[in-house]
């Protein structure tokens, strides 16, 4: 009891240093923040990014805390010195007193700006600054003075987010992700972030769990059970593919202590799964508190060193990833790859390929081992289903390996699959307080006097299905 | 118990959840020699001991179920004291505001407890939550509860009016969350109690519930991100984010409902000029 007690606190400090750790370092994860741009990248020392057109280095970052702004001043990073936006407001503010103006003689020409594009390339390339652009701008318009307050305010928002190249460095979170990802929203199959809030709190994701989840959604639902979960429980993925994709679990740098409590399983191999049955030693086992489940696993999982599983990983999102972020995100898997490639030529391809193929094998198999058992206790305390296949086999299959009073979590980005999957539930019986559900989101724009709801609005947040199990009949008492 | 670690069976001294039907479920505490009068027929507290969560339990005219109390049960069937927070607005507070285990958070007021218990269970073994009421008998109420669903390690409950006195404590919070009718005249002091950096940048992140007022022009270029987000009939500021309920459908007994609630245009009367300290 001790030592169980000393490694679990030991690994709560662990993974409280690596969770709240608050500065950029070398080879994290970040998102950048450009205005509504919004994309992840993984810092590299002296290795260049691109985004919007623009090439710089993020060596400038290293060191600072998270949420930093920073000018992108000849290809690298300057922190933006506090204050310093607050001066160019002023040139909107109405010095001419509350006089009222309106539009009805502006006329929109190209001729309003006197400054043509060749000039303002060559401004840009003499290196003058942003703001000082933005007042040239304003000074060559023939129109600004003529503006409303208002008017004024918003022309220069729009001409300071095209040449004012400043951008702020966040840590991967998954409302910030869930952000990114409503980009390309196919790919986490239209979920929107507060459909997946709503997924985890009725799912009653905490500390300490065991979660089983079914993810299309580029693992976006795993990594964000995950974060809930804190390294504290166990996180099963059912994947449907021949290789789980995970590529968004990288994107938040989990440590590795947390990773550990990531198992995946095939869905193709889920009529193999039989439940055990509930004998009292069982059942012991399984009331078991997070300190002894973690010490379980730690044990469970005598892996090979590290690097070697980083390779397998590596390998596989490499395979699996098409997305545009490749080159940043994987670009040590690419690394990697090219070592092993590298290394294959030198040492002789097939019998590297051959030793290689089986330790993945096995590696595999064992953490389908690990899988099995956890799932074929029955007690899993959440089922989270959120993928593009229809749900209603999934659930049915899984269903009996929830324990009691525990939330299954359907969504769908159709309400039909979710209504035929309640139906079918309802006549199979072991399960209360269906509940079907889809919520709006709009957003405002909040400034004084011109507060409404943005012009866009999400279309669909897709469906959400939720119900809790109950007790076994065989097991009931009377 | 501990409200919020999974248990199996039930004992005296535990809050249970019992169902009987749609939308009809009420939460007890279970006590030897007490009874509860459902329209089942009177049920004996000391049936419920002994039974798994999950399970059900036989009345004179019927049988209910037994469920294990989770924050969304409890949400929906805890005495109210003052409007609480629903879980859709509940998910929504606790994925803004970044909410994991070890977080600390900030709260003010704490009303009937609702949504601190789900911050609660979002943060807990290790993290922490201070919360504070203006009102004696809510902050002595809400501070019982704690102590009988087990959780009160995990949060400290003050009496005190943060809009007058402050919160008291500094760089302590990853999070603050404000509803109060008046919540920039807490503001200053929630800032302080944010975790401070080197840089002057606060990492920490703002959730200001309004009811029915709309603060504007808070000073963007201090706070990189506020986010404040509207329910029916109230509203916020900067990155505001509102929610409609629209399609429910229930299953009861073959019929199917729908209830669309729609959202309460709020007009410019409501805009109250916030001046920034």
């Amino acid at each position: 009891m001790c030592s169980t007690l000393y490694s679990f606190t030991a690994k709560v400090i662990l993974m409280m240093e690596s969770t709240c750790l608050n500065s950029i370092k070398d080879e994290s994860q970040v998102l950048i923040k450009k205005g509504e741009n919004i994309k992840i990248f993984r810092v590299k020392k002296g290795r260049d990014i691109f985004m919007d057109n623009t090439k710089f280095s993020l060596d400038g970052a290293i060191g600072h805390p998270f949420g930093t702004t920073f000018d992108v001043v000849k290809g690298t990073l300057v922190k933006v010195a506090n204050g310093s936006n607050k001066e160019i407001e002023s040139a909107g503010k109405d010095t001419e007193g509350s006089q009222l103006k309106d539009n009805r003689d502006l006329y929109d020409l190209n001729s309003n700006q006197k400054l043509s594009k060749e000039e303002i390339e060559r401004l840009k390339k003499d290196g003058v600054s942003g703001n000082e652009l933005v007042e040239h701008l304003i000074e060559n318009s023939l129109t600004f003075q003529k503006k409303t307050e208002y008017s004024k305010e918003k022309y220069i928002k729009k001409k300071k987010r095209k040449h004012v190249l400043q951008l702020t460095i966040l840590r991967p979170t998954t409302r910030l992700l869930c952000e990114m990802y409503s980009k390309s929203a196919q790919k986490i199959c239209y979920l929107r972030v507060d459909t997946l809030a709503q997924m985890l709190t009725y799912g009653n994701i905490h500390a300490g769990i065991t979660v089983a989840v079914v993810d299309t959604c580029q693992g976006l639902v795993v990594g964000a059970v995950m974060e809930r979960l804190g390294g504290f429980g166990q996180v099963i993925h059912l994947y449907h593919e021949s290789i789980p994709n995970r590529t968004a679990v990288e994107s938040y740098d989990f440590p590795v202590e947390m990773m550990k409590t990531l198992y995946s399983f095939p869905l193709n191999q889920v009529n193999t799964l039989t439940l055990k049955k509930a004998t009292h030693e069982v059942n012991n086992e399984c009331i078991s508190n997070s300190d002894e489940t973690i010490k379980d696993t730690s044990e469970q999982m005598d892996l090979e060193p590290d690097a070697s599983r980083n390779v397998c990983d590596a390998l596989i999102v490499d395979k699996n990833d098409i997305s545009e972020k490749r080159t940043d995100v994987d670009s040590d898997a690419n690394k990697l790859c090219e070592k092993s490639v590298g290394k294959n030529k030198t040492e002789g391809k097939r019998t590297h390929d051959e030793s290689e193929r089986k330790a993945r094998k096995e590696q595999r198999a064992k953490e389908w081992k690990d899988a099995r058992d956890l799932l074929e206790r029955g007690q899993l305390d959440c089922l989270i289903i959120a993928s593009k296949l229809h749900p209603t086999p999934i659930v049915r299959a899984l269903m009996k390996f929830v324990a009691p009073s525990r939330p299954i979590v359907v969504y769908s980005q159709f309400k039909e699959a979710l209504m035929d999957c309640g139906v079918s539930l309802r006549e199979e019986g072991g399960m209360v307080n269906y509940r079907l559900s889809e919520t709006w989101l709009r957003e405002y724009q909040v400034l004084p006097q011109r507060t409404h709801p943005k012009i866009q609005m999400s279309g669909t947040g897709g469906y959400l299905f939720t119900a809790t199990t109950l007790a076994k009949i065989s097991v009931m008492t009377e | 118990m501990n409200f919020c670690k999974y248990k199996e069976i039930i004992e005296e001294g535990d809050t249970v959840i019992l169902y009987l039907g749609f939308n009809n479920m009420h939460a007890i505490t279970v006590k030897k020699g007490e009874t509860f009068q459902t329209r089942y027929g009177a049920l004996r507290h000391s049936d419920l001991i002994g039974i798994k969560f999950g399970g059900k339990v036989q009345c004179p005219k019927g049988y209910l179920i037994t469920l294990h109390p989770t924050p969304e049960l409890w949400t929906v069937n805890l005495p109210h004291r003052t409007q609480i927070l629903y879980t859709t607005d509940i998910s929504l507070v606790t994925m803004q505001l970044e909410l994991r285990p070890g977080s600390v958070v900030v709260e003010s007021g704490t009303g009937s407890g609702s949504l601190s218990h789900a911050i609660i269970r979002s943060i807990m073994p290790v993290g922490h939550l201070y919360t504070f009421e203006f009102h004696p008998q809510r902050a002595a109420l809400a501070e019982q509860e704690f102590q009988n669903h087990g959780i009160s390690q995990y949060v400290t409950v003050a009496h005190r009016d943060v809009c007058s006195d402050g919160f008291g404590i500094e760089n302590v919070a990853d999070a603050v969350f404000l509803d109060l009718p008046c919540p920039w005249l807490a503001l200053p002091s929630a800032k302080k109690a944010l975790k401070q950096q080197e840089c002057d940048i606060l990492d920490g992140i703002f959730g200001i519930l309004g009811h029915s007022r709309l603060f504007v022009h808070l000073d963007i270029q201090d706070y990189w991100y506020i986010w404040t987000f509207k329910t029916i009939g109230t509203s916020g500021h900067s990155r505001l984010l509102e929610f409609i309920w629209n399609i429910l459908y229930f299953w009861t007994c073959e019929r199917t409902f729908r209830i669309i609630l729609d959202l309460i245009h709020f007009t410019e009367e409501d805009c109250v000029p916030f001046l920034h300290a």
